[in-house]
């Protein structure tokens, strides 16, 4: 109950990508799930929110709970917010959905009300389901029950559009007992003030979860489209003094095989000797906190030092 | 030498990513008609399943003419085209047909899914020439001068088309979202047809399909619901049901489609078994649409 534990509904960027060749590392779009006392707190709606979804139907169904939901947005990409209407807490009329971004309340509005337009999708509007939906401008300082919330702008790229709508935003989630999580999903790491102040943010986190979807070769066509190598996730680790660190954001279409083969290449990498990372799986929750590590159980909980 | 039809996707409302569901697979619907010695590239829809099938073809196919035949404009059905590499090559020429809604347009549509601020990929990427087609239910048309395609309104949000593709003596039709008409009117149109006569306007809605779908030998049929799961206001079907309309149309073949994601293989396989029996008596050999399988069309 104390500890401050985290689990990834969903590690893929761009689009959704189901498959056996994806099945270890998982195919659903992004969905982060902070676990903090028995409250609910996620960011992101990618697809990974709905086998989250469809877990609390117990919850509701059947112990007949009124979910109090909290969803924080990084951005408003498809990936991150797509699977909203999906989401089945929303089908139901005692569930409280909160929902936080540091944009104003009508670009985040706006940017959802998108996914139930009628000529999209069965519905009307986010505020005609049946749940009861509420949208926060988030401001620093945000505290729900012990839990402090920061964020900070990232580096989504500069090839994205020259005006884009709105920031892209890492968040940084803090307990009672100073141990932190911190997410920077679709943060491009290149050298920029945004970087090095990114760094000072997510100084000595517990727990970094970084941006992790191109390979150095890749990155060669797609620099300033807004994500980060692998290699420079670490380089920001390192900086960061991240007690561990979960590479995120896996490209669509990198089978399981072959990010092993790049998680091999990394531990060749000595610059990354010190480092304690691993690639994000779907599904496994992992545990921050300054206890001793434990063996996995088959629960697939895995501790984080 | 026959055309075939390819699944790539075969979930229904959203693509799923579950270990339960890996057997039929998760993306959500896309098919690709595989047309051999020809100069261009026919799918239908752009759910998750064309992302994975670009992937495969790269930005550089020799083969630089694209048609997407679009059923309506619900996420599943199109969520995956802004990241179909084949229009990030500006020497493709891509044709999408497509009906207009009272709402929106295609084009309209197609243009929002790269709004600013939503796209996670920068919109210039898609380069290829791009061309959009209106479709008015029930009026046949030829793609390339070769296909000849047939459209029939569905019982669906929107004006959701089924589609009937003929080449050279074989057929398939694709019946993606279609809901039971008594009571229940979905498309868009279908309300006011109803008010003046609502028996008569079911009946020629039924034994349209039946017509549409008569003597063709594969039929594809969205079998999201069970029975006991059926909410016909969600504008999708049943086994038994998909079953009967097969039966009146004389096919030979049903492909259970439009899998719920909640759908685990096991729950697909028990609605194959709940029609298997009645179909044999009928002769229609029953099947549940599998991502990568390939269908051999026969007249």
């Amino acid at each position: 109950m104390g500890t401050l534990r985290v689990k990834l509904w969903g590690t893929r960027g761009l689009v959704s990508s189901p498959g056996h060749d994806t099945a270890i590392y998982g195919g659903n779009t992004p969905c982060v799930q902070i676990l903090h006392k028995n409250n609910l707190i996620i960011v992101d709606t990618g697809f990974g929110c709905c086998n989250l979804g469809e877990d609390l139907l117990e919850r509701i169904l059947v112990n007949k709970e009124d979910l109090k939901i909290h969803i924080f947005y990084t951005h408003f990409h498809w990936d991150h917010i797509q699977a909203l209407p999906f989401f089945m807490p929303i089908y139901f009329a005692n569930t409280q959905l909160n929902i936080y971004s540091p944009e104003p309340q009508e670009t985040t509005a706006s940017n959802l009300e998108i996914l139930f337009d009628a000529s999209y999708s069965p519905f009307e509007s986010l505020f005609t389901m049946p749940a009861v939906v509420k949208v926060h401008q988030i401001t620093k300082n945000l505290e729900i029950d012990g839990l402090k919330i920061d964020f900070h702008a990232v580096d989504h790229g500069s090839s994205l559009g020259e005006t884009e709508a709105h920031e892209t935003y890492a968040y940084k989630f803090t307990n009672e007992k100073n141990e932190s999580i911190a997410l920077l999903t679709d943060h491009e790491a290149r050298s920029s003030l945004r970087n090095d102040s990114l760094i000072e943010f997510a100084k000595e986190c517990n727990l970094l979860i970084h941006d992790a979807q191109y390979t150095e070769k890749e990155y060669n066509k797609y620099a300033g489209w807004g994500h980060s190598t692998s290699q420079q996730a670490l380089e920001n680790a390192l900086k960061m003094g991240a007690v561990k660190t979960l590479l995120t954001h896996h490209h669509p279409f990198r089978t399981d095989v072959a990010i092993e083969k790049i998680n091999h290449e990394l531990r060749q990498d000595e610059r990354f000797h010190s480092l304690k990372f691993e690639f994000a799986t779907e599904l496994v929750e992992y545990e921050v906190g300054n206890k001793k590590k434990k063996k996995k159980s088959t629960n697939k909980v895995s501790k984080v030092g | 030498m026959t055309i075939k039809l390819k699944l790539l996707g075969v979930r229904g409302s959203r693509p799923s990513d579950k270990k339960s569901s890996l057997g039929y697979g998760g993306n959500s619907t896309s098919f690709e008609i595989v047309i051999p010695d020809e100069d261009f590239y026919l799918f239908i829809d752009g759910g998750s399943g064309i992302s994975r099938r670009g992937f495969e073809l790269g930005e550089d196919t020799t083969i630089n003419k694209f048609h997407f035949l679009i059923t309506h404009t619900h996420w599943d059905h199109i969520l995956g085209l802004p990241f179909f590499s084949p229009l990030h090559a500006a020497k493709n020429h891509v044709n999408f047909h497509a009906s207009k809604t009272r709402r929106h347009s295609f084009e309209e549509i197609f243009n929002g899914l790269q709004k600013n601020g939503n796209l996670p990929i920068p919109a210039t990427q898609l380069q290829a020439q791009l061309k959009f087609t209106t479709i008015e239910p029930q009026v046949p048309f030829k793609i390339e001068d070769k296909i000849l395609i047939e459209t029939f309104q569905l019982n669906h949000q929107g004006i959701t088309l089924g589609y009937k593709i003929s080449y050279k003596g074989s057929s398939v039709a694709i019946i993606t979202d279609n809901a039971p008409i008594e009571g229940n009117y979905m498309g868009e149109g279908m309300k006011e047809k109803a008010l003046v006569d609502k028996k008569a306007f079911e009946q020629s809605f039924n034994e349209g399909l039946v017509n549409f779908l008569k003597d063709v030998h594969t039929v594809v049929v969205d079998t999201h619901f069970t029975e006991s799961t059926l909410k016909v206001d969600w504008g999708h079907s049943t086994p038994p049901r998909a079953l009967e309309l097969c039966k009146k149309a004389g096919n030979s073949r049903l492909v259970l489609f439009h899998h719920a994601p909640e759908d685990s293989d096991q729950d697909v396989n028990a609605k194959v078994d709940s029609i298997l029996n009645d179909a044999k008596k009928a002769h229609i050999e029953v099947k549940a649409a599998k991502e990568g399988d390939v269908w051999e069309l026969c007249a």
